[in-house]
């Protein structure tokens, strides 16, 4: 039997194999094509991860997205060996795996330790690194190797959420400019946000790390549309501490809007999300409805938000058409009970060249319409001398 | 259950309250700057009469304090058995392990052969004497020692007192948080046979780092002793006034060596018993051992002699770590990088094979096991350790040892010995490197 007549043999003793290689059947490629294989599935695997992205996201198609992530789980199984020895372990493989569901997640954590990447790290044309948490001295890295195909990802999640009615609007970024900051996957997050959906008054009001509060009060004083303000949430803590020590208000045209990331933790002061949202209605004339809640990690390429600006519905986090989410208990790693806590753990086919299911370290909660975000799993309470150790382990052969 | 008291100042009586640790009520005063002053003061006003008391009345007095906790139907032992194991976490065996193990080296012998080993002529602590050159010399410990403790280890406290009698220096001790009865019950024994010796030290708790309260028992010490982690060592250290001496115990860890012809039962068994011993929180606590490649067994086989072993010392039914997340995102690392995992009885075994370095942030009670080509090359990785290694534990045959040893004695350790004795230090043993009493004193030379 000829090794191209075997695969064939192979692929019609399996009867999931149907389902899972229905890409290469449509696309005509072959498990077996050499050198060419890699290549030719990692296009197929984007075309059919861009479908998903674009996919009507009021009905999830479960067959596709199934078919997808099936197919980027053998070709991450395939390309990333540590990914690979991890399946080993639990016993899961492509031949076994029928359902996303069943695709093993990588911990989040493992972006500090190794480059989880399915193509040679100095390849990349981005890698994102996280912010530095606390526990860690070790930042996390995510590779990049297709940008096309990330921008793709960001941009029509955050047109529905916060630019509903399309069109294109000024976007004022309290962040610094990815130029500035090439390693932040939320600069390149609204740098891509500005150039699909921005006019030319758009601009970035972070330079060399400091709030240029004053040119941004100028800005916003003098725009005739509505604005859409973006940025993490403790720079607006800080925004909004300018504007009340200097006692400034400003009314916004109507239908302005904001987008706030990210948490409070480790700056110097903390206020609540409900704070911050009356400070901007308060302040800006941004009604609580117009003020969306992003929930992104450097480690992932698709993002969440809590609701659709103007809407007046309760807030929950809802995967875009490319993600879905599970939430699994810390311990057993099985979905938790209907509204029960866990860890979420998120299926990412944006994540084509890195990890697709991947376990994080915020724990979440199923509501109405979507999930809700519970913050970080609290640090253990380690007793005695060992407790540092951690620190004193770092430099251990 | 009876009250215990959470604190011991001789010959007064103070107000107080009750609080619940760990469901244990224990009585405690409200401590405030005044007090602090208050008995430092007092403390002080004993350090005369202490210092001319003979040295061998105090190793006397000690002994039979000893000797009677020894017993196990001694009241306060007995209280001490009930209480501690909910208040440290330990087992009752860990916990009846150590207060046997405390008490046993805190013998006359011992305590005679510590005093020799730290001074030449123990008498200097009881009077001018010759040194042997011929000139005259004596030894005083601080007027007041104020003694800082972290509650990983059972006894410390106790020790640390001990020696602070040694060296006839009154002391203020503030006990860990979690368990400050031991010292206190150690105390009124102490104070049964012998009040006048009692009455030189006391326990007053406060939280760790309150200022006013530590600033007024800094200004009254002459010495500062503290055990404690990274954090708490370096706060106090930046809150101390400039010329007071102080001895710092931070946090550190050990290893084992297992040397290729020793990867065996009987040695994963010393192995096992180093580990359970204090749950891998003392700084004696093998965190990791690197077993040598190319004998008739393959490292990975120690990971599941050892896991075997410690599933025999330590029952199952012992919580899980606390960190069920951390824990179970780094057994995926561990597994991504080909690792192997054995998990009884509350502890992980994890076998790694990669060259990657060690993570750092690893669970409460995980021990790690890696491959070495060549043990005698060991040492010289380790330096980047240098600071944070207290011991090595050794499994190799006699003939290797020598160089081994010469090569390892390098990292800035204070002890190499065998497996299986790494939580059974002598009392002698250098602790950080340092000596534990001569260090501490001052010396008055006498002419003419």
């Amino acid at each position: 039997m000829t090794q191209q007549a075997f695969e064939y043999w192979k692929q019609n003793q399996d009867p999931r194999r149907g389902c899972r290689h229905a890409i290469d059947n449509r696309t005509g490629s072959l498990d077996n094509e050499g050198g060419f294989r890699g290549t030719s599935r990692a296009m197929d695997i984007t075309a059919c991860i861009l479908q998903q992205i674009n996919a009507d996201h009021r009905q999830p198609a479960d067959v596709e997205f199934n078919r997808a992530a099936l197919a980027l789980f053998e070709y991450q199984h395939e390309h990333c060996p540590p990914y690979r020895r991890l399946c080993a372990q639990i016993g899961r493989t492509p031949l076994n795996v029928l359902h996303w569901r069943e695709i093993p997640p990588i911990p989040v954590t493992a972006y500090k330790w190794m480059e989880v990447t399915c193509r040679p790290a100095a390849q990349a044309l981005r890698v994102f690194r996280s912010s530095g948490t606390t526990r860690e001295a070790y930042r996390s890295r995510h590779f990049l190797f297709d940008l096309e195909l990330a921008k793709a990802a960001i941009i029509p999640a955050f047109r529905r959420h916060l630019v509903p009615e399309g069109g294109r609007m000024p976007v004022f970024i309290l962040t610094p400019s990815a130029a500035e900051m090439p390693d932040s996957s939320l600069a390149f997050m609204l740098d891509t946000v500005v150039n699909a959906l921005g006019t030319a008054e758009s601009g970035f009001f972070i330079r060399n790390g400091k709030l240029e509060s004053a040119r941004l009060v100028t800005a916003l004083k003098e725009s005739r549309r509505p604005v859409l303000l973006v940025g993490a949430s403790f720079s607006f803590v800080h925004f909004f501490d300018g504007l009340m020590d200097e006692r400034v208000r400003i009314q916004l045209p109507a239908g302005s809007r904001l987008m706030d990331t990210g948490g409070f933790k480790g700056k110097s002061k903390t206020v609540s999300r409900a704070e911050l949202y009356r400070l901007c209605e308060d302040l800006l004339g941004i009604a609580e409805a117009f003020c969306v809640n992003e929930y992104g990690m450097s480690e992932m390429s698709s993002q969440f938000y809590d609701k659709v600006a103007g809407d007046t519905s309760s807030r929950a986090f809802f995967p875009p058409p490319q993600v879905r989410t599970e939430i699994l208990d810390p311990i057993s790693l099985l979905p938790v009970q209907e509204k029960g806590t866990g860890l979420l753990c998120h299926f990412d086919l944006a994540n084509r060249d890195s990890a697709m299911a991947l376990l994080t370290e915020d724990l979440g909660r199923w509501t109405d319409g979507g999930f809700e975000l519970l913050g970080r799993a609290p640090e253990a309470q380690v007793k005695g001398c060992s407790l540092l150790i951690d620190a004193l382990l770092q430099g251990a052969p | 259950m009876k009250h215990l008291n959470g604190f011991y100042v001789p010959n007064r009586i103070l107000a107080t309250g009750e609080i619940l640790r760990s469901g244990i009520p224990l009585r405690v005063p409200q401590v405030d700057p005044p007090l602090v002053q208050e008995v430092s003061r007092m403390l002080k006003a004993r350090h005369r009469g202490l210092a001319g008391r003979p040295l061998e009345s105090i190793v006397e007095q000690i002994d039979r304090v000893s000797a009677r906790w020894l017993d196990p139907h001694y009241p306060l032992r007995r209280r001490a058995g009930k209480s501690l194991p909910p208040l440290t976490g330990f087992s009752i065996e860990t916990v009846e392990g150590a207060l046997n193990n405390l008490f046993r080296s805190l013998r006359k012998p011992s305590l005679q052969r510590l005093l020799s080993e730290e001074f030449s002529n123990p008498f200097v602590l009881d009077g001018f004497s010759p040194t042997k050159n011929g000139a005259l010399t004596r030894a005083f410990g601080p007027c007041l020692t104020l003694l800082i403790l972290s509650g990983n280890i059972v006894g410390a406290a106790v020790e640390a007192l001990v020696f602070s009698l040694l060296i006839k220096s009154p002391c203020l001790l503030k006990p860990a948080q979690d368990e400050p009865i031991l010292s206190v019950l150690w105390l009124e024994s102490l104070a049964e046979i012998d009040p006048n010796l009692a009455s030189c030290l006391a326990v007053l708790p406060w939280r760790g780092g309150e200022v006013s309260v530590e600033e007024t028992a800094f200004a009254e010490a002459e010495s500062v002793v503290a055990y404690g982690n990274a954090a708490a060592i370096s706060d106090l250290s930046a809150r101390l006034p400039p010329n007071l001496p102080f001895s710092a115990f931070g946090p550190r860890f050990s290893v084992g060596l297992i040397a290729r012809e020793r990867i065996d039962t009987p040695t994963a068994a010393r192995a096992a018993r180093d580990v359970t011993r204090f749950e891998m929180r003392g700084c004696l606590s093998p965190q990791i051992f690197y077993v040598e490649k190319g004998g008739k067994y393959a490292p990975e086989t120690f990971g599941a002699l050892l896991s075997e072993q410690m599933k025999r010392l330590q029952p199952e039914g012992l919580l899980p770590s606390e960190d069920a997340v951390l824990a179970q995102q780094l057994r995926s690392v561990y597994l991504m990088r080909g690792a192997t995992l054995w998990s009884q009885a509350g502890h992980t075994v994890i076998f790694d094979p990669s060259e990657e370095p060690v993570l750092s942030s690893s669970p409460e009670r995980w021990v790690l096991v890696r491959g070495v080509e060549d043990l005698l090359s060991l040492p010289e990785r380790l330096h980047p350790l240098r600071g944070a290694l207290q011991a090595v534990g050794l499994a190799v045959d006699a003939k290797r040892r020598p160089p081994l040893v010469e090569r390892l004695s390098l990292l800035g350790i204070s002890r190499i010995c065998p497996i299986g004795n790494l939580q059974e230090p002598p009392l002698t043993w250098h602790q950080d490197g340092r000596l534990r009493l001569a260090d501490r004193v001052r010396w008055v030379d006498l002419e003419g």
